[in-house]
């Protein structure tokens, strides 16, 4: 069973094809390092919002280039999880582009401003300035850590290296892209990054389709998929092979979320986006406020080409999942392309696969002598396989070693020896460890990595050499331009807002490029040293950011864009009324969730009888001693709190915590609106500059508050 | 045509309401609508109102009206966006009913066609809204600004 080739995700290729693929990708990726170097540019215009000279639909493609990882990483992961639930982004992700298009993108532009913290601070002050870049700043850099993550995770999984020695390849690329030419060289990267994700992702997905389905156009095909979908569920259900404790019906609405959170997430997430600093950036490429609106509709327009194919991609996935489960075959019987996407660590059995069972082997040949020692190894590939080995019964990973060591003993090259010995050691004992003594698979053993549909689809479906390295380049560049894009965004933003909060004053052209190229090294650095030594969840990350945006950044934008009358103080206060409410919902309902139902009760949806037995059971908690109340206390906790998108007992009106944001903008609106109407007017220099923004006087007519 | 504008859409409203409320069970026979289904209604049935109160003195007032009009254009395409994300929830149940080329209806609309919908609106939105400050700066009289320029 041993591997002399490396790569998790391109093990089991012969020598010749793996490393061919190996360096197809390499070279594709120095491609994308090459053309940011063309990029290169000392102009500070350059580095903080890509030129200026861009035109609407590279412009377009370029902010599609920002939703590439996600489409290709999450989002299918998303689907083929929750089914219906998992369509909120796909909505949410166009929704958010046109208030970005209709709201803020044209009045920025206009207003002659390269930044968000520069427009707030144009309309209320340095002080708005400076708080809104620290927002800005902690939003992106939430966004940063989530895209590091992931990137590293894949890289390291790609090309079989330890997480460390990933992230320094990916610091390094990550330099090469972003000093030379800021946001310049980002969006170029970008621009090639989504054409490539969508290529390889509907190209693929065309070629599986036409396979399996006669029809090769994905986003008409998988209708036949979703026909038969529904009778194999019930046909699983009738023979007992579900699990109803993780089984969720594909076609299935509001499993995951209810209806009114399915809204209000989507609301959170258009927010988040319509406020987010790298994509408002990002509209400044081009010049006039016109082809801001067409690169918006352009971007729209590309990220719908990709967004609708992926629920085709887990439609299918699903489909042929549930396929084999109803055939019933033996473990070591189970479908090539199965076979193939254990290899790639994509598809596990029981927890686990062959691409584990190769690593181990690996880790005995470079020799690791016990299994503590391959706790170690399988550590040193990154917290979510270390999470990955650490699920596994004590039992199984002795099996693991024990069947390692047989590899390493006596190796053997093809896929069905392989597959065959790690089924009879490994998943044998299991399938025993999982209480499954029939030895084949119910809907339960069977689990997808989330992260890697796309990446595995080409390898698992049997697909050419150069497929593969296709998709593998895609995935990498979209993760390669998304990190560079943010890290370009607030390297600009602390070069560019901070002379001009702190100092009062612009940077001059060299010294605004050295602060900015000074900054992203720094930033680079840092942010690839926290996902390497500090476990993150990366949805709470993202989450948190998304919120953190949409609270922070939102109100204060519809305020100084289209509210002439709105003040500093009004500002001030919308700001602290929407953070305030958000962080106090996330972290109340998340955190002190008790607490936080007992205070707000009458506000929670759940209805009197859950506070008569929550109630029944704080009595438990409170006259319990010892373990008893501690287990009593976690039972209140776990009745209370929910998760990130549906809430517990502790929550206001049935609002979802990843939702607070819905909740944290009427409220800033409402402050602020209140504060402003009480103290004085602003001047005449705001109302200039309020039409200079809507296009309805000139902008030389423009008299600063701050800055240059 | 104002009056039938403004007419239809309290209507509209009233009916919404009355659906929410339970009152109107045996007139309409539609299914419950729920919160987002209501709030669809009562939004349509507002802009219905509001384009009959205002929409005849902003196309009697070209020039004085132009940034009103810029404003409208801006809301009606935010309104709709909303529309399409408070809908695609509201009626998924009732749409699923039916079947066409293998895709329940409503799952349809929530993978693609939602989304076609909004790249739609997104051009047409780009396009009037284009035209509507074109025409504010040609009845204002005023200089194109500085972007406009090159």
């Amino acid at each position: 069973m041993a591997v002399a080739t490396p790569g998790i995700l391109i093990g089991g290729l012969d020598p010749g094809n793996a490393v061919f693929v190996a360096a197809l990708t390499g070279a594709i990726l120095l491609v994308m390092a090459a053309l940011a170097l063309m990029a290169h540019s000392d102009r500070a215009q350059n580095h903080l919002n890509a030129g200026e000279d861009q035109s609407p639909i590279a412009n377009g493609l370029a902010i599609a280039g920002l939703f590439a990882l996600p489409a290709t990483v999450l989002l299918p992961g998303l689907v083929y999880q929750n089914g219906f639930d998992g369509l909120i982004p796909l909505i949410g992700i166009p929704a958010g582009l046109i208030v970005l298009m209709g709201l803020v993108g044209p009045a920025l532009s206009r207003a002659g401003v390269a930044t968000l913290p520069e427009l707030i601070g144009l309309r209320f002050g340095r002080l708005g300035r400076t708080v809104t870049l620290l927002i800005a700043v902690l939003s992106t850099l939430g966004l940063l850590l989530g895209t590091m993550s992931a990137g590293i995770s894949l890289a390291a999984r790609i090309f079989d290296r330890p997480v460390a020695e990933a992230a320094l390849v990916m610091v390094a690329l990550l330099l090469l892209i972003i000093l030379p030419g800021g946001l310049r060289s980002t969006v170029r990267i970008g621009m090639l990054g989504f054409v490539l994700s969508a290529a390889t992702v509907i190209g693929g997905l065309a070629i599986v389709s036409f396979w399996l389905l006669g029809n090769p156009i994905p986003q008409l095909a998988y209708g036949a998929a979703l026909k038969e979908i529904a009778p194999a569920e019930i046909s699983l259900i009738e023979a007992g092979l579900v699990d109803f404790g993780v089984f969720k019906p594909f076609l299935r609405e509001f499993l995951t979320v209810d209806s009114l959170n399915w809204m209000l997430l989507t609301f959170a997430l258009m927010a988040g986006i319509a406020a987010l600093p790298p994509l408002v950036h990002a509209t400044r490429a081009v010049r006039r406020p016109s082809d801001v609106r067409r690169g918006l509709a352009w971007a729209l327009t590309f990220c719908v080409l990709l967004l609708t194919a992926i629920p085709g991609l887990a439609a299918i996935a699903r489909l042929e999942v549930y396929k084999v489960v109803a055939a019933q075959p033996d473990l070591s019987d189970l479908p090539t392309w199965m076979q193939r996407a254990s290899e790639s660590d994509a598809l596990r059995v029981h927890g686990a696969s062959l691409g584990m069972a190769d690593d181990a082997a690996r880790a005995v040949m470079s020799g690791v002598s016990d299994p503590g020692g391959l706790t170690a190894a399988m550590s040193a590939r990154g917290y979510a396989q270390e999470q990955v080995w650490q699920r596994l019964d004590p039992v199984v990973q002795e099996a693991v070693f024990a069947a390692a060591l047989d590899d390493a003993a006596a190796p053997s090259r093809s896929l069905d020896a392989r597959w065959r010995i790690f089924a009879q050691r490994v998943l044998t004992a299991a399938a025993q460890s999982a209480g499954n003594p029939t030895g084949k698979p119910d809907l339960a053993a069977i689990s997808l990595d989330l992260q890697t549909l796309v990446v595995a689809l080409p390898h698992a479906a049997g697909m050419a050499p150069a497929v593969i390295a296709l998709t593998l380049a895609a995935v990498l560049g979209a993760a390669l331009a998304l990190a560079a894009a943010l890290i370009s965004s607030i390297a600009g933003m602390l070069a560019h807002d901070g002379a001009g909060a702190v100092g009062g004053a612009a940077l001059a052209d060299r010294d605004h490029v050295t602060a900015t190229r000074v900054f992203s090294v720094g930033l680079t650095v840092l942010a690839a040293a926290a996902v390497v030594f500090v476990p993150m969840p990366p949805d709470v990350v993202v989450v948190a950011s998304l919120t953190l945006a949409a609270a922070g950044l939102m109100p204060a934008l519809l305020l100084a864009i289209w509210w002439p009358r709105a003040t500093a103080w009004g500002w001030a206060a919308g700001l602290a009324a929407g953070l305030g409410i958000g962080a106090y919902y996330l972290i109340g309902t998340a955190l002190f969730s008790v607490t936080f139902y007992e205070q707000w009760f009458a506000l929670s949806n759940a209805g009197p009888e859950a506070w008569t037995d929550f109630e029944e059971a704080k009595a438990l908690w409170l006259a319990a001693e010892g373990d008893d109340r501690a287990a009593a206390y976690a039972d209140l906790a776990a009745r209370t709190s929910g998760g990130l998108w549906s809430p517990g007992l502790a929550n206001w009106f049935g609002v979802a915590p990843a939702a607070a944001a819905v909740l944290a903008i009427p409220v800033a609106l409402f402050a602020a609106i209140l504060v402003s109407l009480l103290t004085p007017k602003p001047g005449p220099v705001t109302e200039g500059l309020f039409q200079s923004m809507h296009g309805w006087r000139p902008a030389d007519g423009l008299n600063r508050r701050d800055g240059p | 045509m104002r009056a039938i504008e403004i007419g239809l859409g309290v209507l509209i409203m009233v009916a919404a309401v009355a659906l929410a409320a339970g009152v109107a069970d045996s007139l309409l026979p539609l299914p419950p609508l729920g919160f987002g289904g209501t709030l669809t209604l009562i939004a349509m049935g507002a802009g219905l109102v509001s384009h009959g109160l205002i929409g005849h003195r902003v196309r009697q007032d070209v020039v004085n009206t132009a940034p009103l009009r810029v404003l409208g254009r801006t809301v009606s395409t935010l309104i709709l966006t909303v529309m399409i994300v408070v809908a695609v929830p509201s009626l998924v149940a009732p749409l699923n009913l039916t079947q066409v080329a293998g895709f329940p209806l409503g799952f349809y609309v929530a993978a693609q066609g939602a989304l076609l919908a909004l790249a739609i609106l997104a051009f047409r939105a780009a396009q009037q809204l284009d035209a509507s400050e074109a025409e504010v700066i040609e009845h204002t009289g005023l200089p194109p600004t500085r972007r406009e320029e090159h």
